[in-house]
């Protein structure tokens, strides 16, 4: 295993009796009991000066833990006696996980859906923004967040009522908002709240982009969706994929984000990231970058021209051209970011976004001269 | 597959030019054409795949996807245009030193201080400016000579800074120059959000034909005091405006020379307006044709130039390639539709009269009978005046006779104050209207050159990406 730059995955024996779900993790004696959350202190070594002194908190000793959490950071306890830190002062994004169920099954999707009831998952999760309270953006992920809708509806009403000053970043497909009334619920509960949705369209050939996302039908919601939401007044992320099947409808996608749809903030194209399903359909879905710099350059070119903000994620430096680098950015979450031994030498690691830490074996692109 | 609906014009090369309502553009030859309209089975996977991504043509089972996706295209376009954002000019007096021969009818001579401004008024115009608009204003001040009462400029300069904040406004005068004095230099040091817009003609000849300045050398003026902004001031400070006219149709090159000399790297070029009131004391000047062979000669000139690695940008050109190619520009208040009347301009005139746009103004005084203001400082009545809803409403070229097929449509715009001006009515015969001749040659000399040319490419590129 590639060790990533920052670890977010202990593995606690003594966890073992307590529920699975979040927590607020304490290194200092917790004096209140936090509203939605359970508390957890977490101690380096078993010392008489921090033994329990009430009922309402647990306290568990790992001294590894200890020194990857900030005092009140959130955690989550899995039933395999693990715990991952969810929202960490220490992380360079947080997100938290709100379904795990959904309506697409794209080929490359990095967290592949289950068909299991998993209502609880937001209603936690919502919790944990709230026990939070930070104001750096929180990235709400799934699955598919607005699959139930009402319920997505009562997520966003929560953290509206107890978290408002929380930015949050809503990975969703969009098909829900070809729903108006919908998109309207959507803006009345984040009304007075910073929230972007990042929503992908694939292509402007509607079967290329149902093919990449394996759902009949799910283009025609899409673009209606991002129509309906942009026109409401929702902030959108537009995010595109670049693989061998849609390249040709890079620019297509660029042009629609700047002739046809509103109060996009942000294009996003991302480099295919090896994990979930992108990793048994790599072969038929990667594209060398050196391959299409030329598509980058001119779909770059009609974003500029429209003074529409577009932004290359996940591409090392010199997987780029020159001209192209300047609109990279260093993406990677630090729980999944490495940089392998030839970049020590790189002049330009410190701007450039590496490598995920599944990239390895077949799935790795080497990282090349500058030239 | 389903057609979805377009416009077109053959292009020069015998290639089709097509455009959408929601500003998409493509080519194709004649041959594609035909096959798009009778049998697009004939057409090359290549081709198809260019016309579905710009919606020309979709599947039969994304057709209301694609129709969706030209309809918000087209609401954006005119919400983006509706938008209100004016320029404020302001005319501090009608007075010139000059008495040029085309000049718009806005000028009065020397001593004749009835044509000033109300120092008094000053204020309620900025208060007015302030409630209209928002930061960064943009403020012009017109004439007139405005430096031959420079004490009005300085005031309304001082007043925008006390109301609006010193970093919330441009500051533009346009003025010939002749009367830049220490004062004023000083003046415009101590504020940097001073410009000039200066008027340059052509070299000497050229210029002191048009400009006519009986106390002195125009041309010889307007240079000095663009050498001594440029040395004072630095660079940026001071913009130029051609005026092409007959004389200087036949030495493109000169025009080029007197920018380079000055060490000017953005010029602006446009043919004379052919207004009622302008053309009226000047003989007929030139055809459109005779605009397009200078102007196809001025290009040549300025590619040459830029790819030999000197700047120089012709903003006509550049206002044109940005309109087909940035959905979002719509701030040139003379090439949008609606017309930019009152929504991108609000003109307070010497006599306390407010207009929607500089040609408005001119109007009034050509035509007294009809009330072109949109009432006066002391009493605006900007949604009271039913003429420039009137004339708003029916400024939107999609729906205008000769316009509805035109493939440049998308990108060009309406002037209704000309179509009164040389017409006797707002929406005006296309067939007729020198507004349309322009603007319709240029989109389509731009086309050709931008799609077929690559030295034009990488230099309105480069134009854009600065």
């Amino acid at each position: 295993m590639i060790k990533s730059i920052r670890k977010d995955l202990f593995y606690v024996e003594s966890i073992q009796a307590m529920e699975p779900g979040y927590a607020v993790l304490k290194t200092s004696l917790p004096e209140i009991e936090n509203p939605f959350l359970r508390t957890i202190l977490v101690i380096e070594k078993a010392l008489t000066s921090h033994t329990k002194t009430k009922d309402w908190f647990d306290t568990i000793v790992d001294a590894d833990l200890f020194c990857s959490i900030t005092d009140g950071d959130v955690g989550f306890i899995n039933q395999r006696s693990q715990i991952r830190t969810v929202l960490s002062q220490n992380a360079n994004h947080n997100t938290v996980l709100v379904t795990e169920q959904c309506d697409n099954l794209c080929k490359f999707c990095s967290q592949p859906p289950k068909k299991i009831d998993d209502e609880w998952l937001m209603v936690q999760a919502a919790m944990a923004v709230c026990a939070y309270q930070t104001d750096a953006a929180v990235g709400i992920s799934g699955g598919e967040p607005t699959l139930k809708r009402q319920q997505f509806i009562n997520f966003l009403k929560t953290i509206q009522t107890y978290s408002p000053q929380t930015p949050l970043h809503v990975l969703t497909n969009g098909r829900s908002f070809s729903d108006v009334s919908f998109v309207n619920s959507v803006y009345d509960a984040t009304k007075g709240m910073n929230v972007t949705f990042g929503i992908p369209i694939y292509a402007i050939d509607c079967d290329v982009h149902d093919e990449l996302v394996g759902a009949n039908g799910a283009f025609k919601d899409t673009l209606k969706g991002l129509i309906n939401a942009g026109n409401t007044g929702l902030n959108i992320e537009l995010r595109v994929i670049p693989t061998r099947d849609n390249l040709d409808n890079l620019a297509g996608v660029i042009e629609l984000a700047v002739r046809c749809l509103s109060n996009i903030v942000q294009v996003s194209v991302m480099n295919l990231e090896p994990t979930g399903w992108a990793k048994k359909n790599w072969s038929e879905l990667y594209v060398d970058p050196r391959e299409y710099q030329e598509v980058l350059r001119n779909a770059l070119s009609v974003a500029k021209i429209a003074s529409l903000p577009i932004k290359l994620f996940n591409y090392p430096l010199c997987h780029l051209d020159e001209d192209n680098r300047k609109y990279a950015v260093k993406s990677i979450s630090d729980w999944k970011n490495y940089y392998p031994e030839e970049c020590e030498s790189c002049i330009l690691k410190t701007e450039c976004s590496g490598y995920f830490t599944s990239s390895k074996g077949k799935y790795h692109q080497i990282a090349r001269r500058l030239l | 597959m389903n057609l979805l609906p377009f416009n077109f014009e053959r292009l020069d090369n015998g290639d089709y030019f097509l455009t959408n309502c929601a500003g998409y553009f493509t080519t194709l030859s004649k041959e594609s054409l035909l096959h798009l309209v009778d049998d697009d089975n004939e057409l090359s996977s290549e081709v198809l795949t260019k016309l579905k991504q710009g919606f020309f043509v979709s599947k039969e089972d994304s057709y209301e996807s694609a129709v969706g996706a030209i309809s918000s295209g087209l609401a954006k376009k005119i919400s983006g245009e509706l938008a209100f954002n004016p320029c404020f000019m302001i005319v501090p007096t009608l007075q010139c030193d000059h008495s040029c021969k085309y000049c718009q009818v806005s000028r009065a001579p020397l001593g004749q201080s009835q044509f000033d401004l109300d120092q008094q008024s000053i204020p309620e115009i900025v208060d007015m400016i302030k409630k209209l608009g928002s930061p960064p204003y943009k403020i012009e001040i017109q004439g007139g000579e405005p430096l031959v009462r420079f004490d009005l400029v300085e005031q309304i300069h001082s007043e925008a800074i006390n109301k609006l904040g010193k970093n919330n406004f441009e500051f533009v005068v346009a003025t010939s120059l002749s009367l830049l004095d220490e004062d004023v230099l000083l003046w415009a040091k101590a504020n940097d959000n001073v410009c000039f817009s200066v008027s340059l003609d052509g070299d000497e000849v050229v210029h002191n034909s048009n400009r006519i300045l009986h106390s002195g050398n125009s041309f010889d003026l307007a240079i000095r005091g663009i050498r001594i902004i440029n040395e004072t001031l630095g660079p940026g400070r001071v913009a130029t405006v051609t005026t092409v006219t007959k004389s200087l149709l036949n030495s493109p090159q000169s025009i080029i020379d007197v920018h380079l000399n000055l060490d000017l790297h953005d010029m602006f070029v446009r043919p004379i307006s052919p207004y009622g009131f302008a053309s009226k004391n000047v003989k007929v000047e030139y055809t459109q044709s005779d605009y397009e062979v200078f102007y196809r000669t001025l290009w040549d000139l300025l590619k040459s130039i830029n790819s030999g690695g000197e700047r120089l940008v012709e903003h006509s050109a550049l206002i044109h390639a940005t309109r087909i190619l940035n959905p979002n520009y719509s701030q040139y208040a003379d090439l949008k539709s609606p017309s930019g009347l009152l929504l991108n301009c609000i003109l307070f005139n010497f006599d306390g009269k407010i207009f929607g746009s500089d040609e408005a103004r001119m109007l009034q005084r050509v035509l007294p009978s009809v009330d072109f203001s949109i009432g006066t400082i002391k009493e605006p009545k900007m949604l009271v005046n039913e003429l420039h809803t009137r004339i708003l409403q029916d400024s939107f070229n999609l729906v205008h006779v000769g316009c509805e097929t035109c493939a440049f449509q998308p990108y060009c715009g309406t002037d209704p104050c000309q179509n009164i001006s040389v017409q006797g009515e707002p929406v005006g015969d296309k067939s007729k209207s020198a507004y349309c001749g322009y603007h319709k040659n240029m989109f389509k000399f731009l086309v050709q050159e931008y799609l077929y040319d690559g030295v034009t490419k990488n230099m309105i590129d480069g134009w854009l990406n600065d």
